[in-house]
């Protein structure tokens, strides 16, 4: 049986909508998971970035759904407090920043010792990293195949 | 004046009523539907037809929103069902929801229950190995319970012919412990699976670790292609339906079967409250069935009875069958019904790593896993506990991401295969005792929304479970060190009674009416057109996955009722 071609026809639009964030949020949010795992354009390497796959959605669907209240108010919270760090840092709002500014900024906020700051940043990298590995462009990158499957128990392990 | 709508009745009238869709009544129902007679199956959840009513089967990983994860509020109002490793966005619609299922736990029980056509054959292991002579001859050597009214011989050829339609992949190992059967092509042991299976010989006379016994077809028979079935396609998320058929489940199997031949009605949303028993005949004539939707009880009429609801739902509705003959529950003269229940132990945990074979891993997925037979207890009794545990065995070895830093540094790191040492995991499987005080009963005020008397449970673990755990993570470590693992931890993981889902019980097989429920062809002794063929009939639990089991008593007893209807004798 082949797959059928909905199954093969996603994409960021065509997940759900998310729900409890406003439109500015949720494009901040959008910019804060590409300036964690970015787009790069190594020759040979090139690869898109978590916002541009639309792991941002992801990421609130797990803070929504799957986190505690406390860590979702924090995460909420900070969420609004971002442009205030990127203007007090770069008197900019992160918006404005440059791509590695942005990248910059989030390495930034990861290594300020608040518990807040240190809440926020967890959830955000757990949910981005889990919604990045599980896409459709690093799943299939990785070998990923969904029918049909084998089984082989020894083969030789090639390091990349 | 009273209006008698014949016709109406006519309609309702059926030689065989099958109570339940699953594993068992799959199989009863097939059987009857086969042979000519007209057969009803009942279904308290609703509808699931083969591939049409599996949502989740073809979705990739990313499609699922929260990527298998079920929201924390559906977790926190269905602890029970989410207490089931199953439960998560790809099969969670399969599971009845705990307030469709209020029951009593006199002490932690989790009653893990479906809620469509198929029921847990959809969300099953689905590891299928035979009991052997040693395990049916278990309560009378040992003294517990009572003797089994059927040995290995008796139940070996319909082992045999289950087999062949339901498709077992396995390997022939030649041990007494665990008979072989007529088996497909088995799957492949890892290259530290079968470093574990040469140590285990070399070190241990009376241990094996083989290849599992499972219900995939890994290379199809005609007969599995008759069912519309296919070769498994390891895809390895067969709780969601598998839409090849690769893996057996009623609803691809037995129960599209039954209905081919044009003998068969299946009625889901049908919850069966009770057994009609008529005193002047002196049998069960029918059921009485709610519509789950409707909410309106219909009465259904039979020769002939087969209870296959899972083992605690059969005990529930023969205890809720009250008559001037049996005030206690149908067939209950000696007031054992719903007791002596029991289950399976598989609280202990053992973990390790291997630095050998470093040059070596794995490629795609397995079904299956590695599986060690009973080894305690098997010839003569050796430990101070009574009986034994089988247990899972597989290793593994897994690129281990490095999530550290940020922006491209993040992203090349999530980039690297970083290869650690194998992994390997065992978990055990043990037989627990039969006993009086571990039983379920009608409870005496509270009512489930049908109006139906809640299951109060009561079924613990004691002090030979104790033991037993203790020897497992003895044995093991031993066995784990002979194998040159390390890093060894034994753990436990606190699964209460229920959560194996290997609950058996209530209604036992005997020889004898004064101390039994059913006979050696799973009859009541004192209701001879009333079969129980699924985990209530269960004398003892041994430490097999039943269902083969249950598939085999099944076919057996359909076989005989048949034979006996066929003389007028039912």
């Amino acid at each position: 049986m082949s797959i059928p071609t909905w199954a093969n026809a996603w994409t960021p639009e065509s997940l759900p909508e998310v729900k409890n964030i406003s439109t500015e949020n949720a494009k901040l949010l959008n910019m804060l998971v590409e300036a964690l795992i970015p787009q790069t354009d190594t020759p040979g390497a090139a690869a898109p970035g978590a916002g541009e796959m639309g792991v941002d959605k992801f990421v609130m669907a797990m803070v929504n759904d799957c986190t505690p209240d406390n860590q979702r108010n924090t995460f909420m919270t900070q969420l609004s407090l971002v442009d205030k760090f990127s203007e007090e840092k770069y008197s900019e709002p992160f918006a404005e920043l440059s791509a590695e500014k942005k990248t910059e900024c989030i390495s930034m906020i990861s290594t300020t010792e608040t518990p807040e700051w240190e809440s926020f940043f967890g959830t955000l990298k757990r949910y981005t990293v889990q919604g990045y590995q599980s896409s459709e462009y690093v799943m299939y990158k990785n070998g990923f195949q969904f029918a049909p499957g084998f089984y082989n128990g020894c083969v030789d392990l090639v390091e990349s | 004046m009273t209006y008698l709508n014949i016709n109406s009745v006519k309609k309702r009238k059926f030689d065989a009523i099958v109570v339940g869709s699953g594993m068992s009544g799959g199989w009863a129902a097939k059987e009857f539907a086969d042979k000519g007679f007209k057969t009803l199956i009942l279904e308290r959840g609703k509808k699931a037809e083969h591939i049409i009513d599996y949502p989740t089967t073809n979705l990739q990983p990313w499609e699922l929103e929260h990527r298998g994860r079920m929201p924390d509020k559906v977790r926190e109002e269905n602890p029970i069902a989410a207490s089931c490793y199953n439960f998560h966005e790809g099969a969670a619609h399969f599971f009845m929801k705990d307030t469709e299922q209020p029951y009593v736990q006199e002490s932690p029980f989790q009653w893990i229950r479906p809620n469509q056509v198929g029921g847990k054959s959809l969300l099953w292991a689905r590891q299928t190995q035979r009991w052997s002579k040693y395990d049916f001859e278990g309560p009378a050597r040992d003294g517990f319970a009572v003797e089994w009214p059927i040995g290995y011989d008796d139940i070996a050829p319909w082992y045999d012919y289950v087999e062949n339609f339901v498709g077992i992949s396995g390997n022939k190992d030649g041990l007494d412990s665990l008979p072989d059967g007529d088996f497909l092509p088995p799957h492949e042991q890892n290259c530290v699976e079968k470093h574990f299976t040469d140590s285990v010989n070399k070190n241990f006379d009376d241990r094996h670790i083989i290849i599992g016994r499972c219900a995939h077809i890994t290379e199809p028979r005609q007969i599995h292609y008759d069912q519309g079935r296919a070769k498994c396609q390891h895809r390895t998320i067969c709780e969601r339906g598998c839409p090849f058929g690769g893996y057996f489940a009623a609803n691809s199997s037995t129960i599209p079967w039954a209905l081919k031949t044009g003998n068969a009605t299946l009625m889901p949303n049908s919850v069966v409250h009770s057994l009609i028993y008529d005193d002047k005949k002196q049998r069960a004539v029918g059921v009485r069935v709610i519509d789950s939707e409707s909410m309106e009880m219909t009465e259904y009429f039979a020769d002939v009875i087969f209870m296959n609801a899972s083992a605690l739902a059969t005990n529930h509705i023969l205890l809720n069958s009250k008559s001037n003959r049996f005030p206690e529950g149908l067939g209950n003269d000696n007031g054992l019904m719903g007791k002596y229940v029991a289950f399976h132990n598989y609280r202990a945990v053992i973990n390790a790593e291997y630095e050998g074979f470093m040059d070596k891993k794995t490629a795609g997925k397995r079904p299956n896993s590695s599986y060690v037979p009973r080894f305690r207890n098997v010839y003569k009794q050796e430990t101070d506990f009574l009986r034994g545990y089988a247990a899972g065995f597989q290793a593994s070895r897994n690129s281990q991401s490095n999530y550290d830093g940020v922006g491209e540094d993040l992203k090349n790191n999530l980039a690297q295969e970083n290869w650690g040492p194998w992994r390997v995991g065992s978990h055990m499987m043990g037989e627990t005792i039969p006993k009086e005080e571990s039983y379920v009963r009608l409870d005496q005020g509270l009512v489930d929304k049908y109006g139906i008397p809640q299951l109060s449970i009561n079924v613990k673990y004691d002090d030979n479970d104790e033991k037993m755990i203790q020897d497992f993570k003895e044995q093991f470590t031993e066995m784990y060190e002979k194998a040159g693992f390390t890093n060894i931890k034994a753990s436990e993981n606190g699964r209460v009674p229920g959560n194996d889902i290997h609950e058996m019980g209530g209604v036992r097989m005997g020889k004898d009416p004064k101390t039994s429920l059913l006979n050696e062809w799973n009859q009541l002794h004192s209701c001879k057109n009333v079969f129980v063929t699924d985990g209530a009939c269960m004398t003892s639990t041994s430490t097999q996955n039943p269902s083969l089991t249950y598939m085999a008593l099944t076919a057996r007893a359909a076989d005989y009722a048949m034979k006996e209807m066929k003389k007028g004798n039912l």
